[in-house]
């Protein structure tokens, strides 16, 4: 498979006051071109870290992040590997900076000096791309919170990046808006073949990833398939996760004698139930 | 009764082209040593509805009392009822700001005239009941806590002041999984140590139904439903429009109903899975 971001044994430390705080350690980590991959973790487990080194927000240490052949460690590359890589954070209001959606939306390929023309058409691209051109002219504010974030994301599409990172993107949601936002980033992989990274605390949006990747203080340690991953109850619960609510169900069936497969959705564990 | 609520009506800027109605005819009564769950999307009226509680808000139609003071007299005493309402906003790990965790938590009781002796046992109190190590914390700035701990600190300054009614808006919003579960028992914790009647706001429809005994559900700023979790998840026809979804073990278990197993209406893993094997011995 054709790789796009790769990290290379890379540890991060933080200095706070008298002590060193581990960020990440020894980290080794493909991510594929039109992937979809989730990172899970506890509060402080590293996810953060990893996603600003997978931007060049944050060099490494020791080892190396290589985002489509460029070292993320040479700033001559940063300005490239910043366009190619898109972050959006968990705030929709932090992330704003025009009154209007539609200059909000120029204001990334602007400073990346990008013809009028072409600011035009990307502008209204991306706005179809997160269903939102009927409020191209509205003002940012007046947005529901999920309204907001599909903005974000807009913003950052509107600078072709060829990888969306999505960290906690969707935790001041309401559930429709947590669904506006998952939709958004599915659509954009399945359909545009963008590689997305999701950071999240809600197992259930995890359940449709290709790949699952588990840290705990720092260290990946667990990276598979959802159904592999949510298999590993000791890792997940070491790790300070919980399963998907099927998942949960099913474990417990297990435990009371009943011989049900571990499944992911609901609809799965409807249907093992119904042949037992 | 604690709270009650008659015929509330709140417009932002009225009489101006920007006019937004954000509650209607809202009425209800909350008991004292209820835990009442709120639910509606974002926009639906909840937080408006809860700065009505505290006199955040001032009354324009309809009527609130809080206990004895009823907040459309020309001049409600707002410090006593300050006092026994407590009201934690989204992300209260952001307003800490003094120097030490503990001024921080004495702040609140020292505003309401404690003496500093005072406010320092009732601070020490509270920093112990959110689980807190008080001698470890006490002398540290609140920015130097971790997220989960900041948000203990939080809670305890407004523990302090000693209210008999706590109000949450989205109390594990940001919060790991493992944070969001210390959190609700936390909050079922405090509940009998002098906070007597909790009001919950949240997005979580899985929290709502295992920690909470009743339900509002606001949409498009009316009340549309005031009952208990389990009769609010029985009923699918409650979720159209509203943007709120069930949680997923009523989901679960309708898809079940459909394959002819009955479950009930189980609000939690445990529940379901109970339920499903109640269901298939009965089958045998």
């Amino acid at each position: 498979m054709d790789t796009i971001i790769q990290i290379k044994d890379a540890s991060v430390n933080y200095q706070s006051d008298d002590q060193i705080v581990r960020g990440v350690s020894a980290i080794n980590l493909d991510i594929h071109r039109g992937e979809f991959v989730a990172i899970l973790g506890r509060n402080g487990s590293g996810k953060s870290t990893l996603a600003k080194l997978l931007n060049a927000s944050l060099v490494p240490d020791t080892g190396e992040v290589i985002v489509d052949g460029m070292l993320t460690s040479n700033e001559d590359h940063s300005f490239n590997i910043r366009s190619k890589v898109g972050l959006v954070f968990q705030n929709p209001d932090n992330q704003m900076v025009a009154t209007i959606i539609e200059d909000d939306l120029a204001f990334g390929p602007e400073n990346l000096g990008i013809e009028r023309d072409e600011i035009r058409k990307r502008v209204d691209w991306v706005l179809s791309v997160v269903g939102m051109t009927e409020h191209r002219l509205r003002t940012t504010q007046k947005l529901s919170g999920g309204q907001k974030q599909r903005v974000a994301i807009a913003a950052v599409l509107a600078m072709s990046p060829e990888v969306l990172i999505l960290d906690e993107a969707t935790a001041m949601l309401d559930p429709r808006g947590r669904a506006e936002v998952m939709d958004t980033a599915r659509k954009l992989n399945k359909e545009k073949k963008m590689t997305v990274i999701l950071i999240t605390h809600y197992m259930d949006e995890t359940v449709d990833v290709d790949r699952i990747v588990v840290l705990n203080n720092g260290s990946i340690v667990a990276n598979d398939t959802p159904l592999n991953v949510f298999k590993e109850t000791a890792i997940i619960k070491s790790a300070g996760l919980e399963f998907p609510h099927a998942t949960e169900v099913a474990l417990k069936l297990n435990e009371a004698g009943l011989n049900v497969p571990i499944v992911l959705t609901d609809i799965e564990l409807a249907e093992a139930v119904c042949q037992l | 009764m604690s709270i009650v609520v008659s015929d509330l009506s709140f417009t932002y800027a009225p009489k101006t082209s920007f006019a937004k109605v954000a509650i209607q005819n809202v009425s209800f009564e909350i008991t004292e040593g209820e835990t009442v769950g709120i639910i509606g999307s974002t926009g639906s009226g909840k937080s408006t509805l809860i700065q009505h509680l505290n006199g955040l808000i001032r009354i324009t139609s309809g009527s609130v009392k809080v206990y004895d003071i009823d907040l459309t007299a020309k001049r409600p005493d707002l410090k006593r009822l300050r006092r026994s309402v407590g009201m934690l906003f989204q992300y209260p790990e952001y307003q800490l700001f003094a120097d030490t965790v503990l001024q921080d938590v004495c702040f609140g009781p020292l505003n309401f005239g404690a003496t500093l002796s005072d406010a320092k046992i009732a601070a020490e109190e509270s920093i112990r009941l959110v689980g807190l190590d008080f001698d470890e914390v006490k002398n540290r700035s609140p920015f130097e806590l971790s997220g989960g701990q900041r948000r203990r600190a939080a809670i305890a300054g407004v523990l302090a002041c000693r209210p008999k009614i706590l109000v949450l808006d989205e109390p594990t919003a940001g919060l790991d999984p493992a944070g969001k579960r210390e959190m609700l028992n936390l909050i079922a914790q405090i509940k009998g140590n002098y906070i007597k009647t909790v009001i919950m706001i949240s997005h979580n429809m899985d929290e709502i139904a295992e920690y909470t005994q009743r339900v509002l559900v606001m949409n498009n700023g009316r009340l549309i439903r005031d009952c208990t979790p389990v009769e609010l998840f029985a009923d699918s026809s409650a979720f159209t429009d509203t943007g709120l979804e069930p949680p997923h073990c009523v989901k679960i278990s309708n898809m079940l109903r459909e394959r002819g197993i009955e479950t009930g209406t189980p609000l939690t893993t445990t529940e379901l899975a109970n339920a499903i094997i109640n269901a298939k011995e009965g089958l045998k």
